[in-house]
């Protein structure tokens, strides 16, 4: 067995029973006289040692997934956010790939090496490499690939596009690409290479139906808004990562109470996204396991009047550290995510680079957040927090909201709690219409990246909350330095300098926990990914 | 009664086109697609990109123009957020939702016309007390937590019936059922009302007077009774035409009421015209059907021809 | 043919029982037209849908009283037995034929419907045939024509031919000609008379104008407040009415005001099913009234000319 970390089932033995799914279908069930289909004894917290046996070839595993937003088939396409990557992992194979540490490893590539300039990449490719075409992966894939991605359709690689100067093909497995900057990234958001030989032959738009590359899943089908069906590839170059079964099911399942059904009725082997009451639920059956990935994503509080002119309490860096002391952030994670939410330290996780250990979470302390605010004379302080009414990110986000509330209620601040629907936030948020401060999910998988932190930190980011000339500066040094120990150290600094300056309170990180079926025999998360996938070390019985 | 057809055909195509086109003037409204597409750090000559290849750059009536051609060579365009062609989209969702919808509407429609007609013939007994207690029930229990409920007792306990999907006979009688009590409540009790009023009119009496069996008298009530109900069946039919978001969520079905909210929240405009061509079509066309089913069971709305005809009758009758 | 004894009929009204009809008793001579007059309220229709069992929970029952239709009493009769009796004894004629003819369904069908008994490839000719007899031009052509396609007195005809076509002994006529235009209800009133003499039909006619009755009706019966008042040849009635309440629709009216004369009209108003005097419901309205009158119920009297009448204080002849 090559895993060395396999399930861990959280064996807590905590009942809550009044959880959102249950206080919904409670009444439901009174009224029938049912019993609560998962009342059997305690399980062990077990999964580890369960067999995998070498094949289970005519196993088909379904995994309920809450959304994987435009559905894309193609690797390539499948790159809008986190939701798509459970195909942009499994059909495609990149040149660099996350390992389930977040890690970055060699994949398609072997070695890559960037002249002193910083602006010429050299690219060793991996040789023997079969696409799911039976064709063998070569230095014109990749380029194909990056030609794609140059029509302004691909809205997701726009920025890497800007960046590029040329590609040049040095030989079947080199390959020379030039940036216009210095581009730490380069490789690794470098698109999963395609098949050129059938990309040629079948065009754009067939392509995108029926995509060939090289990843460990082959596409076999989809169904729009229902399900992607993909089959095992058994001439995939990485022999570990080959699943021992022969189809992967990823059943879209909008509702969450739907997928905790289907878990509970065998429909589905792996339920996704499960917030920590539904978990709660299953927590005790025999049959269903839980297994989660720590610290997938942080709940923050941006204090966005830090990017205006205006004048507001919220400036002053002991204010915002009141509104952090006050929070009893241990009372949430262990209340409100029942377990499934932890403490945050910082802004940046453990899983971002450059992250600085030393660092200590602010403790909960309301007594100095009160005096805090009388010396900053903002004893009678009040805003607006504003936020989505739903966000895979955030597990109830609106009771996170109400309770980060009330703490601070209790140390003399008012605020209003203003939630509207995603796409109205998320609109609203980017284009600086919302003042006070606002609630946005970080998933630790974008920001094991430091450099996306600067979405939420520099002046000109997507969802910047600040301008800030020396955070502006750390930032735009980290984006032109492209050996990894010295943006490891730039992000050392952006690290601290996020903890003391407090801009964002990164509140709680939350967990994302997935249940797991009788049917699945072993399955290794990605540290600190919030959604789906990928699904490399996943076994059946 | 082909010029009833045809007028009432060419109502429907004047609605569909005024429908069809507010929608394109209203999805404009909603903002700039091209910087929704964009990721948040795009440069302004990225979004001209993406207007221009999107054909947001176009003046709006050249883009209403193109529209519409689109509409009638059934060509709706490239849905911007599933990089696929509209079509490819739309009909497969909307055959999943006609499957559903047809299956609720079958068991809504035998079930409410029965209940309701046995309830009105029975006014005042228990039978009719339950059936009235019930369809109150019927329309005010939420589909979300009918569906919760059935899929708690005959997908959890007790193991019959697949919690969700789409596929096979057996998936589609939860979401079926659950999307099929608000309008067979709703039927159950206009049948009834119906078949009240028609019991109390003199034709009945008459019906009976005639000493005819009960299947006989019933075949009259019913037909009688059956005209508001055929308006209120093609209504709500129409209704689950246009995607049930609720129960297609729930259950995860793959219907137009998805399809909907994805293209919504993606500001996908050739998606939303696409979803809002093909229902448009689909309710026109129900309520075409509707009509000409009046006819067929009304003659007196096929009268206008006949008009002359009880005129020579009128006059022979004053001759006699 | 029809024997009505001791008739009393109900009707339920949320939860309080209404009597429209008091033990009425009343035979209807073969081949006869009886007319049953009376204002509305007077239970006329009620003995009428009595006769047919037309009255049953949760509407109201008929709580005593036998009627012998051919012998047999209906209301003890099964509900399948009293079809059978409908289907071939008893024809109707309805009020409105607007309203009573179904709207949707060919005169042909719903003509076929009320006479099973004939052969299935012969119906058409007798369809044909009872339609011409009762004055319907084309009557062939016009089979697959529905109710609205007929005018006021023509679909009347079709009722008729409905009522007549399980050729039927008893015919019951309630109000035929109301709902008519003036000039068609002569048409029709004939139109029954000849059929009556024609067919030998005992003839039951509802109606609240004692002109019409005299114009079709060998015999009467005078209703009200729920009671036959009197009773007997109308002839007889008419000439010598014992009832005071007889007299005063005879005086009210009566063919003999001439021009700019006034019309006698029964002061008062008739009482309600609910609020039936137990002595003789006239008595309130009734000039000859006593208080014996307003407590007890007059027996029935017989007269010599074959009237008989229910009254305490009877009109002096």
């Amino acid at each position: 067995m090559p895993n060395p970390r396999r399930i861990a089932a959280t064996g807590r033995s905590s009942r809550f029973r009044y959880g959102k799914f249950t206080a919904r279908v409670t009444a439901g069930a009174l009224a029938l006289s049912l019993v609560a289909a998962c009342n059997g004894p305690a399980a062990p917290s077990a999964g580890g040692s369960a067999e995998v046996p070498a094949s289970a070839t005519n196993q088909t595993l379904t995994v309920g997934v809450a959304t994987l937003q435009q559905q894309y088939a193609d690797p390539v396409l499948a790159n809008e956010g986190g939701n798509t990557y459970p195909i942009k992992w499994s059909v495609g194979e990149p040149l660099i790939r996350q390992e389930l540490d977040m890690r970055q490893v060699p994949a398609l590539a072997t070695e890559w090496s960037v002249s002193t300039d910083d602006l010429t990449w050299d690219v060793k490719l991996r040789e023997g490499v079969k696409m799911h075409d039976g064709s063998t992966f070569t230095a014109k894939d990749v380029q194909t690939s990056i030609n794609r991605v140059k029509d302004p359709a691909f809205t997701s690689y726009a920025a890497y596009v800007k960046k590029i100067a040329s590609v040049e093909i040095v030989n079947d497995y080199e390959i020379k690409i030039k940036t216009t900057v210095p581009y730490a990234n380069l490789v690794f958001d470098t698109p999963a290479p395609v098949a050129t030989d059938y990309y040629n032959r079948v065009g754009e738009a067939e392509f995108r139906k029926k995509p060939v590359a090289a990843g460990p899943w082959k596409f076999d089908s989809q169904v729009f808004n229902d399900s992607m069906t993909l089959t095992r590839f058994d001439d995939f170059w990485d022999k570990d990562r080959i699943a021992n079964f022969s189809k992967l099911v990823l059943k879209i399942i909008p509702d969450e109470s739907s997928r905790l059904s289907g878990i509970q009725t065998g429909q589905l082997d792996i339920a996704q996204g499960l917030t920590p009451n539904s978990a709660a639920q299953l927590q005790g059956s025999p049959t269903i396991k839980l297994v989660t990935s720590k610290q997938a994503s942080v709940a923050n509080v941006f204090f966005v009047d830090n990017w205006f002119e205006a004048d507001s309490k919220l400036k002053d860096v002991n204010v915002r550290k009141a509104l952090m002391l006050a929070i009893d952030r241990k009372a949430i994670a262990d209340s409100l995510y029942r377990g499934f939410g932890t403490v945050t330290v910082n802004a940046t996780l453990p899983v971002t680079l450059g992250n600085d250990t030393s660092l200590q979470a602010w403790p909960y302390d309301p007594n100095q957040a009160k005096q805090l605010l009388a010396a900053a004379g903002a004893s009678n302080l009040s805003f607006t927090l504003h936020l989505y009414n739903q966000t895979t990110a955030i597990a109830d986000v609106q009771k996170f909201a109400e309770a980060v509330i009330g703490y601070w209620k209790e140390i003399g601040v008012n605020v209003t709690m203003d939630a509207m629907d995603p796409a109205t936030y998320l609109d609203k948020a980017v284009k600086h219409q919302l003042t006070g401060a606002v609630i946005l999910g970080t998933p630790g998988l974008l920001i094991s990246d430091p450099e996306k932190l600067s979405i939420f930190y520099t002046s000109t980011g997507g969802y910047s909350a600040v301008k800030n000339a020396e955070l502006d500066g750390m930032f735009a040094r980290l984006s032109s330095t492209v050996k990894r120990d010295d943006q490891a150290k730039i992000a050392g600094e952006i690290s601290r300098k996020l903890h003391e300056t407090l801009y964002g309170l990164p509140v709680v990180s939350l967990d994302a926990v997935y249940a797991i079926g009788p049917k699945v025999a072993a399955w290794n998360l990605m540290e600190g990914n919030p959604y789906p996938g990928p699904f490399w070390h996943l076994d059946a019985k | 009664m082909t010029r009833y057809t045809l007028s009432r055909l060419l109502q429907g195509l004047v609605a569909m086109w005024v429908i069809v086109t507010i929608v394109f003037f209203l999805a404009r409204l909603g903002g700039d697609a091209a910087a929704l597409l964009a990721p948040p750090d795009a440069t302004p000559e990225q979004i001209a990109a993406i207007r221009l290849s999107y054909g947001f750059d176009q003046p709006l009536h050249l883009q209403y123009v193109d529209y519409l051609r689109g509409i009638v060579t059934l060509d709706f365009g490239q849905s911007v957020s599933y990089r696929q062609p509209v079509v490819d989209l739309v009909i497969p969702a909307m055959v999943n939702t006609a499957r559903l919808a047809l299956a609720a509407f079958v068991i809504a429609l035998v079930l409410g016309v029965t209940f309701g007609a046995i309830a009105g013939v029975r006014a005042g007994t228990r039978y009719d007390q339950a059936v009235r207690g019930l369809s109150v029930l019927g329309q005010s229990v939420p589909p979300f937590w009918l569906g919760m409920l059935l899929v708690l007792l005959f997908s959890i306990n007790l193991g019959w019936l697949p919690a969700f999907g789409s596929e096979g006979f057996t998936s589609l009688i939860l979401p079926a059922c659950a999307l099929a009590a608000f309008p067979l409540a709703s039927i159950a009790r206009l049948t009834r009302s119906s078949v009240l009023e028609i019991v109390a009119r003199d034709q009945t009496l008459f019906e009976r007077s005639k000493g005819v069996g009960p299947a006989t008298l019933m075949s009259h009530i019913l037909r009688n009774a059956s005209l508001p109900v055929v308006t209120l069946a093609g209504i709500q039919l129409g209704a689950m035409f246009s995607g049930t978001i609720v129960v297609e969520n729930l259950f995860a079905w793959p219907g137009v009421g998805q399809l909907a909210i994805q293209g919504i929240q993606a500001r996908d405009f050739a998606l939303i015209q696409g979803i809002v061509v093909v229902n448009t079509f689909v309710f026109v066309a129900l309520l075409f059907v509707v009509d000409l089913s009046y006819g067929w069971l009304d003659p007196r709305v096929r009268a206008v021809k006949s008009a002359v005809k009880s005129k020579v009758g009128a006059n022979v009758e004053a001759a006699a | 043919m029809l024997e009505i004894s001791n008739l009393t009929t109900h009707y339920f009204q949320g939860g309080q029982v209404a009597t429209a009809v008091r033990g009425v008793s009343l035979t209807l001579n073969k081949g006869l037209a009886t007319a049953i007059v009376g204002e509305s309220g007077s239970g006329k229709s009620t003995v009428a849908m009595s006769v047919m069992r037309m009255i049953r929970p949760p509407i109201g029952d008929i709580a005593e009283g036998t009627i012998r239709v051919n012998g047999t009493d209906v209301t003890a009769a099964s509900p399948k037995r009293m079809r059978e009796i409908l289907r071939t004894s008893i024809g109707f004629v309805p009020q409105d034929p607007t309203t009573a003819l179904d709207p949707l369904y060919t005169i042909r069908s719903q003509i076929v419907e009320a006479m099973p008994h004939v052969e299935r490839n012969k119906r058409t000719e007798t369809i044909v045939e009872l339609l011409t007899s009762l004055g319907i031009a084309d009557a062939r052509d016009r089979l697959r024509e529905h109710p609205h396609q007929f005018s006021g007195g023509m679909r009347q005809r079709v009722a008729i031919a409905i009522a007549l076509a399980k050729e039927p002994d008893l015919l019951i006529a309630d109000e035929p000609t109301t709902a008519l235009d003036v000039t068609t209800q002569i048409g029709i009133l004939r139109l029954l008379d000849r059929l009556r003499r024609e067919r030998h039909l005992t003839t039951m006619f509802i109606t609240h104008d004692i002109r019409v009755a005299r114009l079709v009706c060998q015999d009467v019966a005078v209703m009200y407040g729920g009671v036959v008042v009197e009773s007997g040849p109308l002839s007889a009635v008419v000439e010598a009415p014992s009832h005071p309440y007889t007299q005063a629709l005879l005086d009210a009216s009566s063919l003999d005001v001439g021009p700019r004369q006034r019309l006698r009209a029964i002061s008062g108003s008739p009482p309600t099913l609910l609020s039936m005097p137990s002595g003789c419901p006239f008595a309130p309205r009734c000039p000859n009234a006593t208080d014996i009158c307003r407590s007890e119920m007059p027996a029935t009297t017989r007269k010599a000319d074959g009237s008989s009448f229910a009254c305490w204080n009877p009109v002096a002849s």
